[in-house]
């Protein structure tokens, strides 16, 4: 089966694990499991990648982590957005927006 | 983004401290991925195996993925830090002559601020050693009103007042220094005492070495307690460390005393600097002394209190409760001074005045110090610079590589930082070696002076401390300098004669050295004239050829009467010794910074008002035996000396300088006057010249001289003139105390000169120091200038290959580089006089009327810079001028 999912932009992963934090905790493989249903599979996720984001941002302080019980009552780290990563999320969007908006009018050129 | 900088940083530590915990939250976390991610694939129909095969795929290799996720987690920093060590090491390693030079000017820099702070350590902040809780103890301190001279010392019936009364402190304990004569095995030993309270080692919380110290309620029986306490050192050196000495009796001032007890050997008394060899009871305190009342006299004025604060009080609350009972004690007594007052200050095993004074001094010093360290570091910045831009080439292809500008700069300054820690490692050995050397300086004092003045682990940091800073900041400016790169150009540079560029930091750090060190001439040009002045000072007596021993006779237990026979048989003895022309007694020595004095009426003198409202006047004078004035050759100017018929029985007789006429009987013959002191009339048989008496900045003032023999005191300075060398007396006093009675200490003998000579002390270390340093200071000036205009030769090398090859002579070459260094020099020059003129006019107090801004000095010291620069500056130039233009043009 070819696989048609597109690859993450640089930088954009950041951007999405923020946007999906801001509207409620959440684990690692559920962030995943997320961000493929929200794109509709369209999005390829690397999970070996994800991690090592999640505790980059966490170091920057944009969001932070807390060990709770998940669904299914097992002990998983939950990670939830700060006031700065809120902060954060709001500019990276806005720069995304422009600079999509940006690429589309120069495609649309020609 | 400060506080972002923060959380990065607290995130980071976690990872390097706490590396376990972090790892296992990592294999916890990705372990729940794996399982649910498995149990994904279970639900959509997997075989478990295969599910957990599957999710193990999705995630892309488990092992990396740790890893990554450790090194977002923070350990990254770590890494690259280690790896910019490394690669520090490897540079420096690979340029060793660059590394040894600036490592050892960061030294000798570091190691003058390590020495002077190691000092201030010791002796103004390091707690009384062998205490416990030091900072639990205050001093307490008697001052009188503002502007009297202040005496600092309490009355027995002051400190018990204080000592019962007082709720803020637990405790307040009394001493007072005692010199004691005890008989060791036969032979008298002089032992430096503290008469104590009998709650002293209680209040210090010091606990015996062996046996015991006084028991409360000692002190109440004056008299009752003839026991002895002795310090660790003195049982182990003069006793032999005998441990059955306990409880038996010990010979002191010729009486018996019972040892109870041994002080560990980290306890010498509340003034460390001071050795302690006794501690004796204040009862003994009349016995010790026949014929005084120390005890019941409530203006006797002599102990020293400190006192340890009550949990919850402070030295505030403590200050305010003694001013609370000292205002009780003078509306019930008369015995306290209506102006004394107390004060509490934490104690710190200094007096309040020299520490004041001592704190002025070294922080002199410590300025001084710290200007050479500016001075080295200016230098390695230079050579840092240097180096920097002889990497530039190397730097541009990493940066064109991808390398971040910051990265570079972090590589720089990690190298920097281990330059400097590096030399300030030297340093601190530097250090350890000249506090050393330093505490082995033996002091002639009455007191016996013991100083540790080595640095400890707080020293230590500091240094460290300093070099992590000046690192930083050092080799900043040149990383920053540098890493200005823009790569393409950065690449040709090196094609293209483009190497001009000029360096205004070199500039800068160049002239800034200069200015700096001569700052530091200057400071000692003029401590080297104070030097001089206070040698030439006329000190109106003549000290060559005089030897000079303090003896207390009464300290070995001798009645007045007794004393006064020794002394005259001691005399007698020394007279009848080759040589020797002349034998006289006189307390105080002159030019020791010690001065008596004593009020009087003076006839026919009435004081202008206000000044001294019960019409006395308060004489500094000096008591003498007969013959004092041929053996220091102080001429008697009208009437006469003192004379053998002035005795106890004969009427009271007195000289007087030539200040005191002229300042009490102007115009008039002062022989036959008289003034009137506690002890009755006194007559004027004789004028002596004037001459210095405590200290040589001393102004001229009236002085007066009392014969001995009227004027008992058994703690007197004999003074022996020979014809021969003063350096030979101290073995033949000692012999003829001896031959008299064989119990008495042996006297620590030296020459008046050596004793006076104390007087210039001050000036004496300030001179070597900024001596030293100022030279040290220069001679790294010079370095930095030479290398600095040796770099822009080598750097102009096509420059002046062309101008030479299109006409221009060596003369030319060589007036332009020397022009070029020259400026700097000027430069530096001028600022430096603008900064000594400033600067120097803080040293007035130490310089005996020197102005600060002597012109000598201010014209000498510049004109041997700039010669000593001209130097520095014609070696490249003679370089430049041997340049071969072909060689130069085809070089690049």
């Amino acid at each position: 089966m070819p696989d048609d999912r597109l690859d993450l932009p640089q930088g954009t992963l950041d951007l999405l694990i923020l946007r999906t934090l801001s509207l409620v905790p959440m684990h690692g493989w559920a962030i995943s499991e997320r961000i493929q249903q929200v794109s509709r599979a369209a999005l390829q996720v690397p999970q070996g990648s994800l991690y090592p984001a999640l505790h980059r941002l966490e170091r920057r302080g944009w969001i932070k982590a807390k060990w709770g019980a998940s669904d299914n009552n097992r002990k998983a780290k939950f990670y939830h957005l700060t006031r700065t990563g809120r902060r954060q999320l709001a500019a990276e969007a806005h720069d995304w927006a422009r600079l999509a908006d940006a690429v589309a009018l120069v495609l649309r050129m020609g | 983004m400060l506080s972002e900088f923060w959380h990065d940083l607290r995130y980071r530590a976690r990872a390097l401290l706490r590396p376990a915990d972090v790892q296992h939250e990592i294999d916890e976390e990705l372990r729940y991925h794996l399982d649910r991610e498995a149990a994904k694939h279970v639900e959509d129909g997997a075989a478990p195996a295969d599910a957990a095969r599957r999710a193990r795929l999705a995630l892309g290799g488990v092992e990396r993925v740790r890893e990554a996720t450790r090194d977002a987690h923070g350990a990254v920093l770590i890494t690259t830090a280690m790896q910019d060590l490394r690669y520090a090491g490897r540079m420096l390693r690979k340029s060793p002559t660059f590394t040894v030079v600036a490592m050892t000017a960061i030294a000798v820099g570091s190691g003058a601020v390590t020495t002077i702070v190691s000092a201030a350590n010791a002796l103004l902040l390091r707690p009384i050693p062998g205490v416990s809780a030091p900072e639990q103890l205050v001093d307490l301190t008697r001052t009188a009103g503002p502007g009297t001279r202040s005496p600092q010392t309490a009355s027995y019936l002051l400190y018990i007042a204080l000592r019962d009364q007082s709720r803020t402190l637990t405790g307040i304990a009394a001493w007072s220094p005692e010199p004691l004569t005890v008989n060791a095995g036969g032979q008298g030993t002089s032992a430096f005492a503290n008469l104590v309270s009998d709650n002293y080692f209680a209040v210090l919380g010091v606990r015996p070495l062996l046996g015991r110290f006084f028991s409360a309620g000692d002190d109440r029986e004056p008299g009752s307690h003839a026991e002895i306490v002795l310090s660790e050192g003195f049982w182990r050196r003069r006793l032999g460390g005998d441990a059955t000495l306990l409880g038996r009796p010990l010979s002191v001032n010729g009486v018996p005393y019972v040892v109870i007890g041994v002080a560990p050997a980290a306890f010498d008394g509340v003034i460390p600097m001071v050795r302690t060899d006794a501690w004796v009871p204040i009862g003994m305190a009349n016995q010790l002394r026949p014929g005084t009342d120390r005890l019941s006299n409530p203006r006797g004025s002599w102990l020293m209190l400190f006192g340890r604060l009550a949990s919850g009080s402070s030295v505030a609350s403590a200050t305010a409760e003694e001013a609370v009972i000292l205002s009780r004690l003078k509306a019930t007594s008369t015995a306290i001074d209506p102006d004394a007052r107390m004060s509490v200050t934490p104690a710190t095993g200094l007096p309040g005045e020299e520490r004041g004074r001592l704190l002025g001094f070294v922080a002199l010093l410590l300025v001084i110090a710290t200007l050479v360290l500016l001075i080295a570091s200016v230098n390695v910045a230079g050579m840092l610079l240097a180096r920097a831009m002889a990497r530039r080439h190397e730097m541009a292809i990493r940066v064109a590589l991808g390398a971040g500008r910051r990265r570079i700069i972090r590589q720089l300054l990690t190298e920097s930082v281990v330059l400097f820690l590096g030399g300030a490692s030297g340093g601190f050995l530097i250090a350890l070696w000249t506090t050393r050397l330093a505490s082995r300086f033996q002091f002639r004092l009455e007191v016996p002076i013991s100083v540790d003045l080595s640095p400890d682990y707080r020293v230590l940091a500091i240094a460290l401390g300093m070099a992590l800073v000046t690192g930083i900041v050092f080799g900043l400016a040149p990383a920053l300098e540098a890493t200005r790169i823009d790569p393409s150009l950065g690449l040709r540079s090196d094609t293209a004669g483009s190497g001009v560029r000029r360096s205004p930091l070199r500039q800068v750090l160049v002239t800034g050295q200069l200015a700096v060190s001569l700052v530091l001439l200057m400071a000692a040009g003029l401590f080297l004239r104070a030097l001089d002045r206070g040698l030439r000072i006329p000190t109106g007596f003549d000290a060559t050829g005089v030897a000079t021993a303090p003896f207390d006779v009464s300290t070995a237990g001798y009645s007045e009467n007794r004393a006064r026979l020794f002394y005259d048989a001691l005399r007698q003895r020394l007279l009848a010794t080759s040589g020797v022309t002349g034998v006289s007694y006189v307390q105080p020595i002159p030019l020791t910074n010690s001065t008596y004095s004593q009020d009087f009426t003076i006839e026919g003198y009435r004081p202008p008002a206000g000044e001294f409202p019960d019409g006395r006047v308060d004489v500094d004078l000096a008591t003498v035996a007969t013959g004092y004035f041929s053996a220091v050759r102080i001429p008697i100017v009208r009437g006469r000396d003192f004379a053998a018929t002035d005795d106890a029985d004969a009427p009271d007789v007195a000289v007087i300088n030539q200040a005191f006429a002229r300042a009490y009987w102007p115009g008039a013959d002062p022989v036959g006057r008289t003034l009137e002191g506690a002890n009755g009339v006194i007559t004027v048989v004789g004028v002596a010249r004037n001459a210095k008496y405590s200290s040589l900045n001393q102004p001229l003032a009236p002085f007066l001289y009392l014969p001995l023999a009227q004027n008992w005191t058994s703690s007197v300075h004999l003074l022996v003139r020979t014809s021969g060398s003063a350096a030979a007396l101290p073995a033949v006093i000692r012999d003829a105390v001896r031959a008299i009675d064989p119990i008495l200490p042996e006297p620590p003998g030296g020459t008046l000169q050596a004793a006076t000579s104390l007087a210039l002390l001050p000036q004496r270390i300030a001179a070597l120091v900024t001596g030293a340093m100022g030279a040290l200071g220069l001679l790294l000036a010079l370095v930095g200038l030479y290398g600095a205009l040796a770099y822009r030769v080598s750097q102009r090398t096509r420059e002046i290959g062309v101008r030479m090859a299109l006409g221009a002579n060596r003369r030319t070459v060589v007036r332009m580089v020397v022009r070029d260094g020259m400026r700097l020099v000027a430069m530096g020059t001028a600022i430096g006089m603008v900064i000594a003129v400033a600067a120097t006019r803080l040293m007035g107090g130490f310089l005996f009327g020197v102005s600060p801004l002597d012109p000598l000095v201010f014209a000498l010291i510049p004109v041997t810079l700039v010669a000593a620069a001209f130097v520095a500056v014609s070696l490249p130039a003679s370089t430049a001028a041997a340049t071969d233009p072909l060689v130069a043009l085809r070089s690049s």
